[in-house]
């Protein structure tokens, strides 16, 4: 939907066959598919991020559609996919909620205030996300990779190439920031 | 102001962040004593303790986000709010069931004299987009149409005004069919005769091309009387998430546990898959369970032993048609084969359909030998090579399963069609053939290393032989295939090939004695058609065009339309620009009528027509034209594909001709991103996109830019279609008018020698009269400035006329040539004649809409050149400034033709012995910096800074 004109992304030095639009675009479809499949199907015990992420990044190694230059690359579209995800639904959420009197008797379930909260949350953290990429374009990507993404501090430490302390502050600045901004 | 503001807020934030690294090393007490000290401005201050505050307290971020995704889409459909209500023309009367997708209602009509009772199903996800919407109903008429008698009809659907599809359907009391064989404790035949009557009904759905994706227990029901139901055909892909748009991406709705191996790959679905689906059904049916373990295990091995037989069997509920032992026995062979092969992990090793696994159940009951065996050499040496993938073998192995597959799947997409010949679907059958084969091609390079791939030419290659010479095909099937497969290599840019394929299909299907007036026949010849207008061949699709024309005025199929279509460029290209575009409107209305102003054809017929007018240079009508054409694209969310970007590329050309030159780099630019995006390799229509960047940005004056844009452009045409062909030509005459632009003439003229030389073995035949006329005149004009005034003359004299047919008397053309003229004749020393040339090339082009104004400064100042020369310096110094004027206006970032326009001034001034006012010229130009070696020599010397 609104996948089509992502934010800057952490770009690959080196240029691949795929351009970073398409690349992206791939990873977000394959990804969406998987979560609403998964969702749809209830398994809320066995879905999580980490699998999510990892069972994509296995599909997509295995079946070669996209060739990453390494994982790193990877996981950072995988993150900017998640948090994509999360908005859309977020979006589609809201809509629905316009949609009319009749499905809102009709389609609410015993959690809609908590669904509307969760949407409307979700899509202010995207917009302060985005005044934290203004602000500490490094913060943002530990946010993408920690929370999006769901790996640890220590393997986002290894990605970015810096060290475990300075993903330990970044993360606990912008989680701060955001949540400063969430309210 | 803006920059400066935006460094204060990215400054304060710097701040705020090492306050805060700072702060949280800090006991809490020391906060306000550190921020006094090292935090002057109090709003600065407060920002951090709100930072220290929210670092303290949980939050959003403390839940995983997956958590947050599955709240928002963990809406339940509230039953008892529903019961009741009215959806269409059913009142709700209670819940049935809630699936993951749909919550289902049982239902009953409305003031209907009988009792009719249904199921209604409200799907969980709305559609969101037009486009959506559309195909969601239009996959429901489709489903409509499917009558069988063990198939529970779909009575209704659509859309609520909240935007929530449902759909009513046939309502069955009946329990699934796994219960009803053991209830009535059935024996093997029992179950085989029930499994059979299921194969058949989803083989009639086959027929109709329709796929139910998610055959499981729970969709069979069967009556109380004993009639069998198969529920929710195709539904799985109506309500899948990723929209019914697209049936190749697949991780949509299926049950796992009944999930063909490609379904949870994401593969391309076909009949095979509901194979698969019927092989877990019957593995059911027969054993109790479904498939466990390897696939090649024997489905029979899975019976317990005779010890553990009866504690087993109890305690998982599994009720056998007979002894266990007895069951393993009857198992063994025929139907352990039969079973091993619908549950075959490869889609082709499979029944290729419902029907033929039906037979081979037929075959058993009747005690005669079945088709499935086990396992033979080849499929074992195809399991060997999947587990070591590398070497060269595999594409070969892999070739032969594709071709396989391929061959089976467009038989079966030929006898529908067949079948449903008079259905008013005729057209979305055919588009489901080749939609059909272009899975198949799809899936053919997912799962192979990249380099390990065939390429699509040795696909399309290997599929035609097979269409030849696979005994199984009958000849219309043959004929058929080689005809669809002409089209893919056409699409795909193969031009040779596919025009081997096509006329070998022409030739068949003349042989089987085809219907002239047949929709197939049609198609073929306008393939062959498009085959030769996009070969050079013009003259010859257009003989053949206007020989279909009659027939093809008669039909309302796609192909007559686009083969009118295509009829309308090719009299175009030969210079009937008015019945060109007649015909071209035409074929938009009809479009317009019998598809739909908002249809996928509607909107690109409509595109044809505009870029048509380009064509023929109405510029504005053009323009009227595509750009409402490509909001609606863009609205419907049409795909954004290559015949869009062609309609972008038009749009440019347009803008660029009627002025609004602001407009025209983003749409080229937007339209040459995305045919790189559709081609995965070289493909001449991205080098004729280059080309048109290259001379917007040549007139643009940036060379630079311009240069790489012909560089890459050159190296893909010389590479796909050669040096000898007509588009590598007319980059090379783009060359031309670069390098004269930039005055680097003998470049210029290498490059237009040899535009000249390939156009003209083309020109008449493909119907690029006025492109070699333009390259003529610039070889002339480059003649011209090397001073060799006898090829110039030569060259004028031979780009004549022709224009003239193809445009009318007046034309920018004609005008541009009259301007050569008047060049040449002032360098042969005869002003007069150079006056009237250019007095004659200035009255054709006042009365043209949209006005040319490069052609018009060009003869501006060729006219105030020859003024000059006879001494009318006044009236020459007129012209000259008229010329700047509409410069500056039309193309202001022309400043190295400001500085030519200026030098000539500088010129007539300097005659006039207005040293003062010619001094002041000089410097203006030279204020443009414009690099002298740019400009012609003679300009080059007029701007030399004054001397001492």
């Amino acid at each position: 939907m609104n996948s089509a004109s992502p934010d800057p992304m952490p770009n690959p030095d080196t240029p691949t066959a795929q351009s970073a639009d398409a690349m992206f675009d791939a990873v977000y479809a394959r990804l969406k598919a998987m979560a609403g499949h998964q969702l749809a199907r209830r398994e809320r015990g066995t879905l999580d991020t980490t699998a999510l992420v990892h069972e994509l990044y296995v599909r997509i190694s295995a079946q070669r559609e996209l060739e990453f230059e390494h994982p790193a690359q990877f996981f950072a579209y995988a993150a900017r996919a998640m948090r994509h995800l999360l908005s859309d639904h977020a979006r589609d959420r809201l809509r629905q909620r316009a949609g009319g009197d009749w499905q809102r008797i009709t389609l609410t379930g015993g959690d809609e205030r908590l669904a509307i909260d969760s949407a409307e949350q979700a899509l202010a953290l995207n917009t302060a996300l985005q005044q934290l990429e203004h602000s500490d374009e490094r913060a943002a990507r530990v946010v993408e990779l920690r929370y999006f993404a769901g790996l640890d501090l220590e393997q986002i430490a290894g990605m970015l190439a810096v060290t475990r302390r300075t993903v330990d502050r970044d993360w606990r600045f912008a989680r701060a920031f955001l949540h400063d901004q969430l309210g | 102001m803006r920059n400066d503001s935006s460094t204060k807020v990215s400054d304060t934030s710097v701040r705020l962040r090492s306050a805060f690294d700072a702060l949280i090393e800090l006991p809490a007490p020391q906060h306000q004593a550190w921020l006094d000290a090292n935090v002057p401005d109090r709003e600065e201050q407060v920002a951090v303790l709100r930072l220290l505050a929210a670092d303290d307290r949980g939050g959003f971020l403390d839940t995983p986000a997956v958590q947050h995704a599955a709240r928002l889409t963990a809406e339940e459909i509230r039953s008892d709010g529903l019961i009741g209500q009215q959806i269409g023309s059913f009142r709700v009367l209670r819940a049935l069931g809630q699936g993951g997708m749909a919550a289902v209602f049982l239902g009953e009509r409305v003031g209907a004299d009988f009792n009719q009772q249904v199921a209604i199903k409200l799907l969980r996800r709305g559609l969101y987009s037009e486009l959506e919407q559309r195909l969601f109903l239009r996959e429901r008429q489709v489903l409509a149409g499917l009558n069988h008698p063990n198939i529970a009809r779909l009575i209704d659907g659509g859309v609520t005004e909240a935007g929530i599809p449902y759909l009513v359907l046939e309502f069955v009391d009946g329990v699934p069919i796994t219960r009803y064989v053991q209830d009535h404790a059935l024996d093997l035949r029992g179950r085989l005769e029930i499994f059979l009557t299921v194969c058949r009904a989803v083989s009639a759905a086959h027929r109709s091309l329709i796929v139910h994706r998610d055959i499981k227990p729970s969709n069979i029901m069967v009556s109380n009387d004993g009639v069998v139901k198969l529920l929710d055909f195709g539904i799985a892909k109506l309500i899948e998430e990723e929209g019914a748009a697209d049936a190749t991406h697949t991780i949509g709705v299926f049950t796992p546990d009944y999930a063909a191996p490609e379904q949870i790959a994401g593969q391309a679905i076909t009949t095979a898959t509901d194979v698969y689906g019927l092989g877990v059904l019957l593995h059911e049916l027969l054993l109790g369970i479904r498939p466990t373990g390897a696939p090649t295990r024997r489905p029979s091995s899975l019976i317990p032993t005779r010890t553990a037989t009866v504690i087993r069997g109890e305690d998982t509920g599994i009720v056998y048609p007979m002894a266990p032992a007895r069951l393993r026995s009857l198992l063994r062979g025929d139907l352990d084969n039969v079973l091993m092969k619908a549950l075959a992990t490869e889609p082709a090793q499979r029944y290729a359909t419902a029907n033929a696994f039906g037979d081979d159940i037929e075959r058993y009951l009747r005690r005669q030998p079945v088709v499935a065996h086990p396992p033979s050499r080849l499929y074992r040496a195809r399991k060997f090579v999947q587990r070591h993938r590398g070497g060269v073998v595999i594409t070969a192995l892999f070739l032969l399963g594709i071709i396989a597959s391929l061959g089976l799947a467009l038989w079966q997409a030929t006898v529908a069609r067949e079948q449903t010949r008079v259905a008013r679907s005729e057209a979305q059958r055919a588009n489901a053939t080749r939609d059909f084969m272009v899975d198949l091609f799809q899936s053919a390079s997912a799962d192979l290393p990249r380099d390990q791939r065939p390429t699509p030419q040795q696909l399309v290659e290997q599929a035609a032989k097979s269409a030849r010479e696979d005994s199984d095909l009958d000849a219309p099937v043959r004929a058929q295939l080689l005809a669809t497969l002409g089209g893919v290599a056409l699409a795909n840019g193969e031009y040779a090939q596919a025009e081997t394929m096509l006329d070998d299909a022409i030739e068949r299907e003349r042989a089987l004695g085809i219907a002239q007036t047949s929709p197939e026949w049609i198609d073929l010849l306008v393939q062959k058609g498009n085959l030769l207008h996009r070969t050079n061949r013009n003259s010859e699709a257009d003989r053949l065009m206007e020989d279909l024309k009659p027939v093809m005025l008669q039909q309302d199929s796609e192909s007559a339309m686009s083969g009118l279509m295509l009829l309308g460029a090719t009299r175009a290209y030969s210079g009937h620009a008015d019945e060109a575009v007649a015909i071209a409107q035409q074929v938009a209305r009809k479009a317009d009528r019998v598809f739909g102003t908002d249809s996928i054809n509607g909107v690109e017929t409509q595109t044809y027509l505009g870029q048509l007018c380009v064509q023929v240079r109405r510029y504005r009508e053009s323009i009227s034209l595509l750009e409402p054409a490509i909001a609606r694209w863009r609205k419907l969310k049409l795909p954004e594909d290559e015949q869009f970007a062609r309609t972008l590329l038009h749009l440019a050309n347009a803008k660029e001709h009627v002025g609004e030159r602001a407009a025209v780099e983003p749409i080229y630019r937007e339209a040459i991103a995305l045919m790189r995006r559709v081609f995965d390799r070289p493909h001449d229509r991205l080098a004729t996109a280059l080309g048109g960047l290259a001379l917007f940005l040549t007139q643009e004056e940036r060379f630079e830019e311009a240069q790489a844009a012909l560089d890459e452009a050159l190296a893909i045409d010389r590479k796909v279609v050669g040096t000898e062909d007509a588009r590598t030509a007319m980059l090379l005459d783009a060359q031309a008018a670069l390098d004269l632009a930039r005055h680097d003439d003998a470049a210029a003229e290498r490059a237009a020698r040899e535009a000249v030389r390939v156009l003209a073995a083309h020109a008449q035949e493909a119907g690029y009269t006025p492109e070699l006329a333009q390259a003529r005149r610039h070889f002339a004009e480059i003649s011209i400035n090397l001073n060799h005034l006898d090829t110039a003359t030569e060259q004028l004299a031979q780009a004549g006329t022709e224009p003239n047919q193809a445009f009318g008397e007046n034309s920018v053309e004609a005008a541009d040539k009259l301007r050569v003229d008047a060049r040449l004749a002032l360098k042969r020393g005869d002003a007069e004649a150079a006056l009237a040339a250019a007095e004659r090339g200035l009255a054709m082009i006042a009365s043209l809409d949209p006005p040319a104004p490069r052609v018009r400064i060009a003869l501006l100042r060729q006219r105030a050149e020859a003024l000059a020369a006879l001494g009318r310096r006044d009236e020459a110094l007129a012209d000259a400034a008229r010329a700047l004027n509409l410069l500056h206006d039309s193309n202001p970032n022309a400043h190295a033709q400001q500085a030519a326009l200026l030098a000539t001034r500088a010129r007539i001034e300097r005659a006039q012995g207005n040293n003062t006012a010619a001094a002041a010229t000089v410097a203006q130009a030279r204020a443009l910096a414009v690099p002298a070696s740019v400009l012609s020599a003679q300009d080059a010397a007029t701007l030399q800074p004054a001397g001492p």
